[in-house]
């Protein structure tokens, strides 16, 4: 039997290991059961809307809050009317990669080799322009009918065309430039912006017949520009002084803006829209941007990217992993403020109809009637909280080891100095008083944290110490990227001293515990004080001292519930949390007990096996060896 | 066992009759001068002992429980800070705060009464611990030396084995093969048979003598009278922290003193 190996040996514990492994195992199926756990289960802010294609999609266009059109590699459009249920191809007649749609009263698509399709009900009419590349993006300001519209695409080396009066105009030699360039957006007729390659941003303010190069920000120049977005400018006859914002994305998780206020020329200045250097989190490339406002905007890029910001991108709400679909994404099309679509690659086309977020984070109080029901919902709460959880404890019993080995050799130390009392007598003599800096230090620290509550511990290191400017984040050490969260730094640390504080008497008593003469034979052999210690006392000491430190981590894992105080999401702040959603007070703490016992049950039978492991014959208590 | 004990008597005389001549004084390996010890509690526990050991040369310190031998056998290579007196290792003086103890112990072996094997080491490890951390030698080196000394104390089958499961007997000559491991100028007994039941007594007895036959310098502090006065040169005896009566084994057969005569008969009476 498994169990045998690392039981106590009598029939009393080993029954009790028994009934303890098997709630673990019960524990453990309850925390793999699929229906609990499986990301298909999970309400995840997007649904799922594939197309059956191996092509990749290029762009999307939503039409309204349910119908769209998805395009293409090679000339596939296809069109739902049902948020993506079922999408009907249609026939484009071109075979040519299709690279964007724009809609001005008619849906109009670009695409390789000039290809640019106009929609007519079912079916779509050509109105290619001849002897042009391969085109990227276009815009359309104007669209009555197709005699009456104005039209704009840009694509390779710099082309940029205009349809008007019933023509394409070659506009590629007024661009000054032969960036290939990726997205285009015109505001009215005459101003627009175009970008592209290695950070490529041009202007007109005449409808194209000539363009000016806007510096973009250095950093910037090396990365490639794929769209860009207008939010907010009618033209140069609005009245009211909108506030403008112009806002571009591109590789390695750009995000750029440039904003003024009403007709002014703006894109001269451009800068990122947050502190934080890079507010999406995210390297990869990004594709697309849509949104319903200049705050409230979604973009999506390469590796599974897309976000939502409600503040004009000075934060953004990463929905990536919230959906699964593993997928580069190349374009989002928003109807409004929470019905839009995403395609990426190989058909992946995702929908949402509240706003992509997991209702989960919406304040919504929902009925659970059953507890499989309540389950569902619990578990990636807890189990978020026990990765937590385990976060801390983890560094708390490294650092609480480390104060408790250091602060047990203080404490032990012979170190004397001889401090008189006074003054000589008048014989000649002092009187001296011993006084031990080291062992002082040790029995201050230990009588501090181990005569105060720890909840207060928790409290002084979270409110008080960020008082006086004590940084618990450790982004002086760890750099802003890797910077803890200050919760979590001052989890660890109130945990970690004051486990330490425990610890040092328990490796102390340990050390006490090894017979004199045992640093006297280190002594005599040659080895430091240290030497001896390090070689000689303290690994019997430790080994000596594991039940009791045994005890002193499942204490401190127990002792981490305090966390929740100062606001760490671990197991016990989900817990609240999940009764504040769903008041069902009994299944949760019942639930968080069986956490909390997981974790240290884990841990109690490692501290035993690692005991019985390091077991030496003749040494320490118990042992029929 | 008589032939190799005449064999050891043959090599010790000459020394013992350097000693009785007074000669070498100069070349002692331990001098002990004046030493006095006071306890923290106010024991004086140690009173004006002075005396030399020449090379090869093995003192034996007798005496009764509290006779302040054991203080002075541990002042010799300071496991106890002596509070006066001089104390050398050949020239070099051992209780002065410029003197690098360290290396002072390790030119000087100690076998304890209670053993003091490191329990948490194996039999060959705890002989290689000394050596390679103070010496600094390799494992391979220090493995080989190790063997080596344990293969003299007759241990060899021991090597991979925790002192636990060692009988005391054995204990004692893992213990021996620690301080021998280290190559020392020096070796202290201290009771090294008092810990030990009757029967593995002699197992010790023996090792120590070959040691003795292989002209080992050694002090010994004993009860195992009939051992002293074997393999001791030179015979110190001490009562009260103070030495009474030293000189040649002779004393132990024609004490001079009453306090000796008196606690020679209580060694024979038990």
């Amino acid at each position: 039997m498994l169990s045998d190996k690392y039981s106590s040996g009598n029939k009393h514990g080993r029954s009790f290991t028994i009934a303890g492994c098997s709630l673990l195992l019960a524990f453990i199926l309850l925390l793999f059961t699929p229906g609990l756990t499986s990301e298909e289960e999970r309400d995840t802010g997007w649904d799922q809307a594939p197309i059956s294609t191996d092509n990749d999609l290029n762009d999307v266009l939503a039409l309204n809050s349910t119908s769209a059109f998805a395009i293409g590699e090679n000339g596939k459009i296809y069109h739902t009317v049902n948020s993506g249920v079922n999408w009907s191809e249609q026939d484009s007649g071109v075979i040519q990669d299709l690279n964007a749609i724009e809609f001005n009263g008619q849906a109009i698509v670009a695409g390789d080799s000039g290809t640019v399709l106009i929609n007519d009900v079912d079916s779509w009419i050509d109105n290619s322009i001849e002897g042009a590349g391969n085109l990227y993006d276009l815009s359309v300001p104007h669209f009555e009918s197709l005699a009456d519209s104005v039209i704009f695409v840009s694509g390779t080396g710099g082309e940029i065309w205009k349809w008007s009066n019933n023509t394409w105009d070659d506009l590629s030699n007024f661009t000054g430039t032969t960036n290939d360039i990726y997205a285009v957006d015109f505001v009215n007729e005459d101003e627009g912006f175009a970008v592209g390659a290695d950070g490529l941003i041009i202007a007109t303010i005449d409808g194209g017949l000539s363009w000016e190069i806007r510096d973009s920000p250095e950093e910037f120049r090396d990365f490639s520009f794929y769209d860009v977005i207008i939010f907010g400018y009618k033209g140069p006859n609005d009245d009211e002084a909108s506030p403008v914002s112009v806002l571009i994305v591109g590789e390695n998780g750009t995000v750029i803006q440039s904003s003024g206020t009403g007709p002014t020329a703006i894109g001269y200045i451009w800068k990122v829209p947050s502190e934080n250097s890079h507010p999406t989190n995210t390297t990869s490339t990004l594709k697309s941007i849509s949104g319903s406002s200049r705050f409230k905007f979604w973009i999506v890029g390469d590796d599974n990217f897309v976000a939502l910001t409600e503040d004009g991108g000075s934060s953004f709400y990463n929905q990536s992993q919230l959906q699964n679909a593993g997928s580069d994404f190349t374009g989002v099309s928003f109807w409004d403020g929470d019905s839009g679509f995403a395609v990426g690659e190989e058909g992946t086309a995702l929908y949402t109809d509240r706003e992509g977020q997991d209702p989960r984070v919406l304040d919504t109080a929902i009925s659970y009637d059953t507890f499989w029901k309540f389950a569902k919902y619990a578990f990636p709460f807890l189990k978020e909280g026990m990765y937590n959880t385990l976060k801390i404890i983890v560094l708390a019993i490294f650092m609480g080891f480390t104060i408790g080995v250091t602060l047990a050799v203080f404490k032990t130390s012979q170190l004397n100095l001889r401090i008189p009392l006074s003054l000589p007598k008048d014989d000649g003599t002092w009187k001296f008083v011993n006084f031990n800096p080291l062992k002082f230090f040790a029995t201050i620290y230990t009588d501090i944290f181990r005569n105060t509550p720890l909840l207060v511990q928790f409290f002084f290191i979270y409110f008080g110490l960020v008082e006086i400017g004590v940084d618990l984040t450790f982004e002086s050490i760890l750099g802003p990227e890797k910077a803890l969260e200050r919760a979590y730094g001052s989890a660890v640390v109130a945990l970690g001293l004051n486990s330490g504080a425990y610890q040092t008497e328990i490796i102390r008593s340990g050390i006490q515990a090894i017979p004199t003469g045992q640093m006297e034979a280190g002594r005599s052999v040659g080895l430091t004080y240290i030497q001896s210690m390090r070689y000689v006392v303290l690994p019997q000491a430790i080994r000596i001292v594991i039940p009791p430190l045994g005890n002193e981590t499942i204490n401190l894992v127990l002792n981490s519930s305090l966390a929740s105080a100062i606001g760490f999401g671990e197991i016990t702040r989900k817990g609240r949390f999940l009764i504040s959603v769903t008041f069902e007070t009994f299944w949760t703490w019942g639930l968080v007990l069986m956490f909390y016992f997981a974790i240290t049950y884990t841990l109690a039978n490692i501290l035993k096996y690692v005991e019985k492991r390091l077991k030496i014959p003749g040494l320490g208590l118990g042992g029929e060896d | 066992m008589s032939d190799t004990l005449d064999k050891m008597l043959k090599r010790i005389n000459p020394v013992r009759t350097l000693e009785k001549s007074g000669e070498n004084k100069g070349s002692a390996v331990i001098s002990v001068k004046n030493l006095e010890k006071i306890y923290s509690g106010g024991v004086h526990a140690v009173k004006d002992v002075s005396f030399d050991v020449f090379p090869k040369q093995v003192v034996v310190i007798i005496g009764s429980s509290g006779s302040g031998k054991s203080t002075v056998l541990r002042c010799i290579n300071r496991l106890i800070e002596p509070t006066e007196g001089e104390i050398f290792l050949e020239d070099v003086q051992i209780n002065s705060p410029s003197t690098n103890i360290n290396e002072i112990r390790s030119e000087i072996g100690m076998v304890f009464q209670s053993f003091e094997l490191f329990m948490h080491l194996k039999v060959l490890d705890n002989v290689t611990l000394g050596l390679r951390k103070v010496r600094g030698y390799s494992k391979e080196k220090a493995d080989d030396i190790a063997r080596e000394v344990l293969a003299k104390v007759d241990m060899s089958d021991k090597v991979d084995v925790y002192p636990g499961q060692l009988s005391g007997g054995q204990k004692q000559r893992v213990a021996i093969a620690r301080s021998l491991a280290m190559n020392p100028k020096v070796m202290l007994f201290d009771e090294p048979t008092s810990a030990l039941d009757p029967e593995l007594v002699g197992s010790v007895l023996e090792s120590i003598k070959s040691l003795v036959a292989e002209g080992m310098t050694m002090v010994i502090v004993t009860h195992e009278i009939g051992f002293a006065k074997e393999v001791g040169d030179w015979i110190i005896y001490m009562d009260e922290g103070q030495v009474v009566e030293s000189g040649t084994p002779d004393i132990i057969e024609n004490p001079k003193t009453e306090r000796m005569k008196k606690f020679l008969g209580q060694i024979l009476e038990a």
